[in-house]
C-alpha cells in the first residue's frame, strides 16, 4: 500500500469512532498525537488502510477526580499531565514520568493513550501507571471493559486490546497526603532519549522518621513488559529507610528483572542499573521526605 | 487527494494533497514556506517545529489530514527581516545562529516558551524548554543567552513606562 | 616585498581598526533567524523530478547482473541509470578516485551506489528503485582494520587493503626509552563520529537550454566538485556551474562529493527538467562519510623531572571502503601524535586501511582528535606518578617559536601553547578546583577537573597546493562586491570577509556584498576545511584591496585633476591630501569608470606559506602554521549509573589575532560541545558491515541540556603571515577537550576510559573495575 493512498478520517465523536472500528474489511489504526504511529508509518511498519484521527476528540481529553479515582482521558497530552495541579499533588510520579518524555514538542503532541497503545517496554508513563494501580477502560461499539494495567500488556508492542476497541479512560488511585513518588530514568542523554532503564516508585510513609508503611516499585525496559518488584517492595517496610536499608533493597532489585542486550545497553548493565536507579530514587525520595 | 482548509500565519489556505502528506511537506512544497526544515523526519531534531494552535509541535509528524480548521504559525509568521520579532532580533544580535539550518525551529520553540512566561528564565529553564531542538554548530551557549535577552526585552516592552 | 603587501601591512599595523577585532553581527543573521535564507535544498521548481539512489544490499559482494527493466516500466519513472550510462570515468575521490559513481562488478559497503532513478514523485522514485533487480554474490566482509592488514585477508582494492602508510622518525627511540624513568603504554579506541549536520546531503541538477549543467548543492569546495563532475561526465568543466553556498552545516562531511555527480547524471537524462535529491537521515547515515575510527597504541617515556623523552605511536585508521581523504587524515594524525611538544625521540607510524565499514573521510580535527588522547593521557599519568603539576609538565615540554618540535623541524611561525597554559593555570576553575570539586550536587556524585592541550595545522601542508583568491568589484551604488569561492558552512567567514574588506577599503561593512560558493562568479580559492578559510580568504581579500585602492586612486586623481600621489584614502571617500573639501566618493568613481568602459574588478591571489622540506614518508608534514589550544573542564560523574555531565569548560585558543570575538566564541562553543559529543555520546555502530545506528533516534548528539558553561579566553600570538595577525581555529576548538574530559573523569572516579565514547555503561564498568582493584590491593 502506498502511503499516499492511505485514507484518513476524523470521526466527530467517540461513538462514531467506535462504529467505524467495527468494520473488518479494512485495517484501521487510531492516530492520536502520531508521535509513534507516524514514525512507524514512515518506517513502513504497521501501515493501515485508513487512519482514524482521534486527535480532535476533546471529549477524551480530561483529568478529573471522581469517587473511584482520578480519571485521565487517553487524549490527555504529556504537557496536560505536567501542568495539572491535581496530578502534581496526587500523582507526582506520573507527572515526573511525563516530564521525561522526549522534549517539549513531543510532550505537546504525545498522549498518554498513545503511550499505552504503543506498549513499548521503554514507555515512560507505564511504570508510573503501574504504581498508581491504573485501570484501563477499553470500549467497543457494544461493550466496555476495564482491565487492571498489570494485565493489559502481553508483550513488547502487544496488549489485550482488540481491533474493534479503543482506550477511553484511565483510572488511577490518587496518592494520599503521606504518599510520595518519584520517576527515575536512565537514558543516553537528558532530552530526547529512550529509556535504557526506568523505574517508578511510590511510598506510603509513617509517622516515625523514614518509616515506610508500604511501597510500590515498577521497572521499565528490563523485561518484555513492565516488572513490579515485589521482593523489594516487601523490604521497604522492614525498617527505617536509612542509607544501608536503601542499599540492601536496591541490591535485591537486579534479581527481579530480566533485561536483554541491544544497541543501547547490555543486559548486564541494565540489570545493575535497575538497582542503581532504585537506590538513587530512594535517596532522593528520603531527602524530600526529610525536608518535609 | 483531498482538500484541507486551515490557517497559516493568519491567512486562510486550502491545500489539495494526499491526507498522509506531512504538514512539513505541505508547507515547504505547496505553500513555499521553506523556513521549516526537515532534518530527521522523526521528531528528534525540532527543525520542523511550528505552532499548532499555540503549541510547539514537530510538523514532520503531523499529517495534512489532521490540519482541517487548525491555525498554524511558522517561523515566517513570527517575523520577517522587515519586522523581526524580539526573539529573532536577539538570536541575530547574540550570534545564536551559525549555519542557520536549525534556527527557524529554535525561533518557533523559543517564541512559544516566551509566550508562556513573564520573567527572565534561568539557564536550566531555557534548557528544558529547548531540549527538543538540535543544533550542531553553536554549542547552544549563545542560544541560551539570546532567549534570555529576548525575555528581558519582552519584559521591558510590557512594563508600564 | 611588493608594494601591495607593504600597503596591507601598513594598514594592519595601524592601531585603530574600525571593523577587525569587533563583534560585527553576522551579515546573514537576519535572513537565517526569519527563515528567509534559502538553502539549496529549499528551492522548488514547477516541472521538477525526484532523484533517488539505489544503495548496495550487502557490505561486500560481487555484482553478477543488474536488471532495470521493471523499474523502467514503472509508469512514473523518468529514467533509470547504471554504470553503463556514465559517459566518462566511473569514479570519484578527492585524492584517489577509487569510489565508483555507480558500481559495476563489486560493492564494498552498504553506502555504495548501484543505480539511479528519476521519477515524478519521491514515492514513485522509491518504488522504481525497489524494482531494480541486482544479482549479487555476497562475499565475506572485512570488518576490522587490523584484520584487513593481515596477509590473506580478502582484498578490497587491487593494491591491497593498506591504502597508505606514513612514518615520522626523529632521534633514537630505543635510547629514549632507555633513558626514561617512567614508561606508559596504552591503546586507545575512537568512535566513528558522524558530522550530523542538520541539513542532510542534497540539491538540484539542471541541464540548461544551452547545454550547460547547473548544480546547486551544499558543499565545501565547489570548484573541485566541478572537476570531479566533469571527469565522470566527460564534460568540459567550464560548462558546469556549481552553486555550493550556504550549507546547513558541513564540518568536513561535505568536502567530498556527496550527490553532485548523481544530480549531474540524472539532469542529463530528464529532458531539461530539474532533478532533486535530498537524502533522508537514514540514507545519510549509511552513505555519508564519517570520522575514521582509530586504534592507537602509544608508548611514552619520561624522566622523573617531567621531561618527555620518547614517544612511540602506532595508529591504524579504518577508512571504510574508499580512500576519500583517509591518507591525508592519517598523515595529519601522525604529524600531531606527539603533541605540541619537543620530545627528542619519536617513532610514529600510521596505516590507513580499507574495510567494508561504510566510508570515512574529512571531519573537523582531521585525525588529531583520535591521536591527541595518547600523549595527553600519558602526561596526566606522569603527573600522577611524580606528583608534578600536570600543567607544569606541559609547559616544560612545549616548544616555543624557533624551537625544534618532536618532528625535528624548527617551528618558525607563532606558537601560543605556553600562553594558553598560563591562562589555564590562572583561570578561576583551575585555581579553585578543589572548592568546585567539593560542591557535588548529590552525595553519590563525584567531580573532577582537568586540563589538556593540543594543536592543529592550518592549511594543507606540503604537497597539496594551497592558495586563496578573491575579487573585489566596485558596484553602481558605490558599494563593493567581494567574491571568495570558499563557502559559508556556518562559520561566519562571509562576515569576516566583509570586515576585512571594509577595513582595507575604509568603508562601512554594510557596503560590502559578499558572494561565496559560486563557480561562475568567484575564483577558485580552495576548500572550506583545514581551518583555512578565515586565514586564506581574509588574506586574499587583503591582497586584492590595494589593487582596488590603486584603481580608485587613479580615477579620483583624474576626477579631481591632481596627480595620483596627492590622493589619499579617507572614510568612504578619496580626498586630496590635506584638503578634505576636495573629495570623491565611490559612487562618483563608479560613474567615471563606467563612462570610460574601464574594468571595475580587481583580483588578489595568495599562496599559503609553507615549509621547504617535507619529512620523509610523512605524507605532507610539517605544516608551516599551527593553532594551539588548552581546555580546562569540570565533569560530574554519577557513580551509581556512570552518567557524566560536563559542567564547565574554559576554552583557551591561540588565535593569532581575534578578528570577530563573537564569531570566535561561536566556534569555540560549538567545538567544545562537538568534542563533548565525541567523548561521551557519539558513535555509529557497524556490525558485519551493516549499520546498527540508523538515525537520530540512536545517534546521540548533545542537546542544549548537555551544554556546559563555556568561557572562551583567547590568547593572541600575532601570526605575521595571517590577515591582521590571525590564524585558523575552527578545528582545534574541539580537540584538547577530548583528553581533558577523559582526565577529568579519572580525577573524579579514578577510572580511565580508553575506549570512546565514554558512555555511562563504559564509565560504570570502569568504576566497578577500579573498586575491584582497590579491594585486591588492600
Ligand atoms: C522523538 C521522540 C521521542 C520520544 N521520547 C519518548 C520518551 O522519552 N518516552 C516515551 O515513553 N515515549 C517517547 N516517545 C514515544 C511517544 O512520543 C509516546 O509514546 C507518546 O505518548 C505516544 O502518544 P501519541 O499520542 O503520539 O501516540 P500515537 O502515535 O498517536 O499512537 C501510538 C499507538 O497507540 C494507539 N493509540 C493511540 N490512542 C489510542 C487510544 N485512545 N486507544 C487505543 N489505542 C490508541 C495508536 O493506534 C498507535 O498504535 C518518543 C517519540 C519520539 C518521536
Ligand atoms: S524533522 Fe521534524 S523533528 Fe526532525
Ligand atoms: S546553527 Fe547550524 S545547526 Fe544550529
Amino acid at each position: 500500500m502506498r502511503v499516499s493512498e492511505i485514507d484518513l478520517v476524523s470521526p466527530s465523536s467517540v461513538d462514531k469512532c467506535l462504529y467505524m472500528l467495527r468494520d473488518h474489511d479494512k485495517t484501521f489504526r487510531l492516530l492520536a498525537g502520531g508521535t509513534d504511529a507516524i514514525v512507524q508509518m514512515k518506517d513502513g511498519k504497521r501501515i493501515p488502510d485508513i487512519w482514524i484521527n482521534i486527535k480532535n476528540l476533546t471529549e477524551l481529553r480530561y483529568i478529573r477526580e471522581e469517587k473511584e479515582g482520578i480519571h485521565i482521558g487517553p487524549l490527555t497530552t504529556h504537557t496536560d499531565i505536567v501542568k495539572s495541579e491535581l496530578l502534581q499533588k496526587k500523582a507526582d510520579v506520573l507527572v515526573g514520568a511525563s516530564m521525561e518524555v522526549g522534549a517539549i514538542q513531543l510532550q505537546n503532541m504525545g498522549t498518554v493513550g498513545g503511550n499505552i497503545g504503543t506498549a513499548s517496554p521503554a514507555g515512560d508513563t507505564i511504570p508510573a501507571l503501574f504504581v498508581l494501580d491504573a485501570q484501563i477502560e477499553l470500549s467497543s461499539f457494544n461493550e466496555k471493559r476495564t482491565i487492571p494495567i498489570n494485565e493489559f500488556f502481553t508483550g513488547p508492542g502487544k496488549t489485550v486490546q482488540k481491533q474493534n476497541e479503543m482506550i477511553t479512560n484511565i483510572i488511577i488511585q490518587p496518592q494520599s497526603e503521606n504518599e510520595i513518588g518519584i520517576f527515575e530514568k536512565l537514558g543516553p542523554r537528558k532530552a530526547q532519549s529512550i529509556s535504557i532503564v526506568n523505574v517508578a516508585i511510590t511510598l506510603r510513609m509513617g509517622s516515625n522518621p523514614r518509616e515506610c508503611l508500604e511501597g510500590k516499585i515498577a521497572f521499565g525496559s528490563v523485561g518484555p513488559t513492565i516488572i513490579r518488584s515485589k521482593k523489594c517492595e516487601k523490604m521497604l517496610a522492614l525498617g527505617p529507610l536509612d542509607d544501608t536499608a536503601i542499599q540492601d533493597i536496591a541490591g535485591a532489585a537486579w534479581k527481579e528483572v530480566m533485561p536483554i542486550s541491544d544497541v543501547r545497553a547490555s543486559a548486564k548493565y541494565r540489570r545493575s542499573m535497575a538497582s542503581a536507579l532504585l537506590e538513587r530514587g530512594l535517596y532522593r525520595l528520603m531527602n524530600r521526605w526529610d525536608a518535609r | 487527494m483531498k482538500t484541507f482548509h486551515f490557517k497559516v500565519n493568519g491567512e486562510e489556505v486550502s491545500v489539495t494533497c494526499p491526507p498522509t502528506k506531512t504538514l512539513l511537506d505541505v508547507l515547504r512544497d505547496q505553500l513555499d514556506l521553506t523556513g521549516s526544515k526537515e532534518c530527521c523526519g522523526k521528531g528528534e531534531c525540532g527543525s520542523c517545529t511550528i505552532l499548532l494552535g499555540g503549541d510547539s509541535v514537530c510538523s514532520c509528524l503531523v499529517l495534512a489530514g489532521q490540519t482541517e480548521n487548525v491555525s498554524i504559525t511558522t517561523v515566517e509568521g513570527i517575523g520577517l527581516t522587515t519586522k523581526m520579532d524580539v526573539v529573532q532580533q536577539a538570536f541575530s544580535d547574540e550570534g545564536a545562529t551559525q549555519c542557520g539550518y536549525c534556527t527557524p525551529g529554535f525561533i518557533v520553540t523559543a517564541r512559544s516558551f516566551l509566550n508562556s512566561i513573564d520573567y527572565i528564565p534561568t539557564d536550566d529553564e531555557v534548557k528544558t524548554a529547548l531540549g527538543g531542538n538540535l543544533c550542531r554548530c553553536t554549542g547552544y551557549t549563545k542560544i541560551i543567552k539570546a532567549v534570555q535577552t529576548a525575555a528581558q526585552i519582552q519584559q521591558a516592552e510590557k512594563a508600564p513606562s | 616585498m611588493s608594494k601591495e603587501v607593504k600597503d596591507v601591512q601598513k594598514l594592519e599595523n595601524q592601531q585603530q581598526l574600525k571593523w577587525v577585532g569587533k563583534s560585527v553581527k553576522r551579515i546573514d543573521g537576519p535572513a537565517k533567524v526569519t527563515g528567509e535564507q534559502k538553502y539549496k535544498t529549499d528551492f522548488n521548481y514547477p516541472n521538477m523530478v525526484w532523484g533517488k539512489v539505489l544503495r548496495a544490499r550487502y557490505p561486500f559482494a560481487k555484482i553478477k547482473g543488474i536488471d532495470t527493466s521493471k523499474a523502467e516500466a514503472h509508469p512514473d519513472a523518468v529514467c533509470v541509470l547504471t554504470h553503463k550510462d556514465i559517459p566518462g570515468f566511473n569514479g570519484f575521490g578527492i585524492v584517489t578516485p577509487d569510489q565508483p559513481v555507480l558500481c559495476e562488478d563489486v560493492v564494498r559497503c552498504t553506502g555504495d551506489a548501484v543505480a539511479l532513478v528519476a521519477a515524478e514523485s519521491l514515492e514513485a522514485a522509491e518504488e522504481a528503485i525497489n524494482l531494480i533487480e541486482v544479482d549479487y554474490e555476497p562475499l565475506e566482509p572485512v570488518t576490522d582494520a587490523e584484520a584487513a592488514m593481515i596477509q590473506g585477508a580478502p582484498q578490497l582494492h587491487p593494491d591491497g587493503n593498506i591504502h597508505s602508510h606514513v612514518t615520522i622518525v626523529n632521534g633514537d627511540i630505543d635510547k629514549g626509552f632507555e633513558e626514561a624513568d617512567f614508561i606508559f603504554e596504552n591503546t586507545f579506541y575512537s568512535p566513528r563520529q558522524m558530522h550530523a549536520f542538520i541539513e542532510t546531503e542534497g540539491g538540484w541538477g539542471k541541464l540548461e537550454e544551452d547545454g550547460s549543467l547547473t548544480i546547486q548543492c551544499p558543499a565545501q569546495y565547489g570548484h573541485r566538485d566541478k572537476l570531479q563532475i566533469a571527469r565522470a561526465l566527460a564534460l568540459n568543466p567550464e560548462r558546469i556551474h556549481v552553486y555550493s553556498s550556504p550549507n546547513g552545516g558541513g564540518f568536513g562531511g561535505k568536502d567530498e562529493i556527496t550527490v553532485q555527480i548523481y544530480l549531474a547524471l540524472l539532469a542529463q537524462n530528464t529532458d531539461g527538467r530539474p532533478v532533486k535529491i535530498h537524502l533522508s537521515r537514514e540514507e545519510s547515515v549509511i552513505a555519508g562519510i564519517k570520522r575514521h575510527p582509530f586504534k592507537v597504541t602509544v608508548k611514552t617515556g619520561a624522566k622523573k623531572d617531567g621531561t618527555l623523552i620518547a614517544n612511540k605511536v602506532r595508529a591504524v585508521a579504518d577508512t571504510g571502503a574508499y580512500a576519500s581523504l583517509g591518507g591525508a587524515v592519517t598523515a595529519l594524525a601522525i604529524e600531531h601524535a606527539s603533541g605540541p611538544y619537543k620530545i627528542p625521540n619519536v617513532d610514529m607510524e600510521g596505516f590507513c586501511v580499507y574495510t567494508n565499514n561504510g566510508i570515512a573521510g574529512a571531519f573537523r580535527g582531521f585525525g588529531v582528535n583520535q591521536v591527541c588522547v595518547g600523549i595527553e593521557t600519558h602526561i596526566d599519568m606522569l603527573a600522577e606518578k611524580t606528583g608534578l603539576d600536570p600543567i607544569e609538565i606541559r609547559k616544560k615540554n612545549a616548544y616555543l617559536q624557533g624551537d625544534r618540535s618532536s618532528l625535528g623541524h624548527v617551528v618558525s611561525s607563532s606558537v601560543g601553547t605556553i600562553e594558553t597554559l598560563m591562562e589555564a593555570e590562572e583561570c578561576d576553575l583551575w585555581v579553585n578546583r578543589e572548592l568546585y570539586k567539593s560542591q557535588v550536587s548529590e552525595p553519590w556524585k563525584k567531580r573532577g577537573v582537568a586540563a589538556a592541550t593540543s594543536f592543529h595545522g592550518v592549511g594543507m601542508g606540503i604537497g597539496t597546493p594551497d592558495y586563496g583568491a578573491a575579487t573585489i568589484e566596485l558596484l553602481k551604488d558605490g558599494r563593493f562586491k567581494v567574491g571568495v569561492a570558499i563557502e559559508e558552512i556556518g562559520t561566519g567567514n562571509g562576515t569576516v570577509y566583509a570586515q576585512v574588506a571594509a577595513e582595507c577599503l575604509r568603508c562601512e561593512v554594510d557596503n560590502i556584498a559578499v558572494i561565496q560558493g559560486d563557480t561562475k562568479e568567484t575564483l577558485d580559492s580552495g576548500t572550506i576545511s583545514a581551518s583555512r578559510s578565515t586565514y586564506t580568504g581574509g588574506r586574499a581579500i587583503a591582497t586584492a584591496a590595494p589593487n582596488m585602492i590603486t584603481l580608485l586612486t587613479e580615477a579620483a586623481a583624474e576626477i579631481l585633476n591632481v596627480s595620483k600621489s596627492e590622493i589619499e584614502l579617507a572614510d568612504n571617500k578619496l580626498i586630496v591630501a590635506g584638503d578634505e573639501s576636495q573629495s570623491v566618493n565611490y559612487k562618483q568613481i563608479y560613474e567615471k569608470l563606467y563612462e570610460q568602459h574601464r574594468s571595475m574588478r580587481v583580483e588578489g591571489h595568495f599562496y599559503l606559506p609553507r615549509e621547504k622540506k617535507e619529512l620523509k614518508n610523512s605524507g605532507g608534514a610539517p605544516h608551516h602554521l599551527y593553532g594551539y589550544m588548552t581546555h580546562v573542564v569540570m565533569v560530574e560523574v554519577d557513580t551509581l549509573t556512570g552518567e557524566t555531565d560536563v559542567l564547565h569548560v574554559v576554552a583557551i585558543p591561540d588565535v593569532g589575532k581575534v578578528l570577530n570575538p563573537q564569531g570566535l566564541e561561536g566556534q569555540s562553543e560549538g567545538g567544545a560541545v562537538m568534542g563533548i559529543g565525541y567523548t561521551l555520546y557519539e558513535d555509529i555502530l557497524i556490525e558485519e558491515g551493516y549499520h546498527k545506528t540508523k538515525n537520530f533516534t540512536d545517534y546521540i548528539i548533545p542537546t542544549i541540556r548537555e551544554t556546559p558553561i563555556i568561557e572562551t579566553i583567547p590568547v593572541e600570538s600575532n601570526e605575521k603571515s595571517g590577515p591582521f595577525g590571525a590564524k585558523g581555529i575552527a578545528e582545534v576548538v574541539m580537540i584538547p577537550i577530548i583528553p581533558a574530559i577523559m582526565a577529568a573523569i579519572h580525577d573524579a572516579t579514578g577510572a580511565r576510559i580508553n575506549h570512546l565514547p565514554a558512555t555511562p555503561e563504559r564509565i560504570y564498568k570502569a568504576i566497578q573495575e577500579t573498586k575491584k582493584q582497590t579491594l585486591v590491593s588492600r
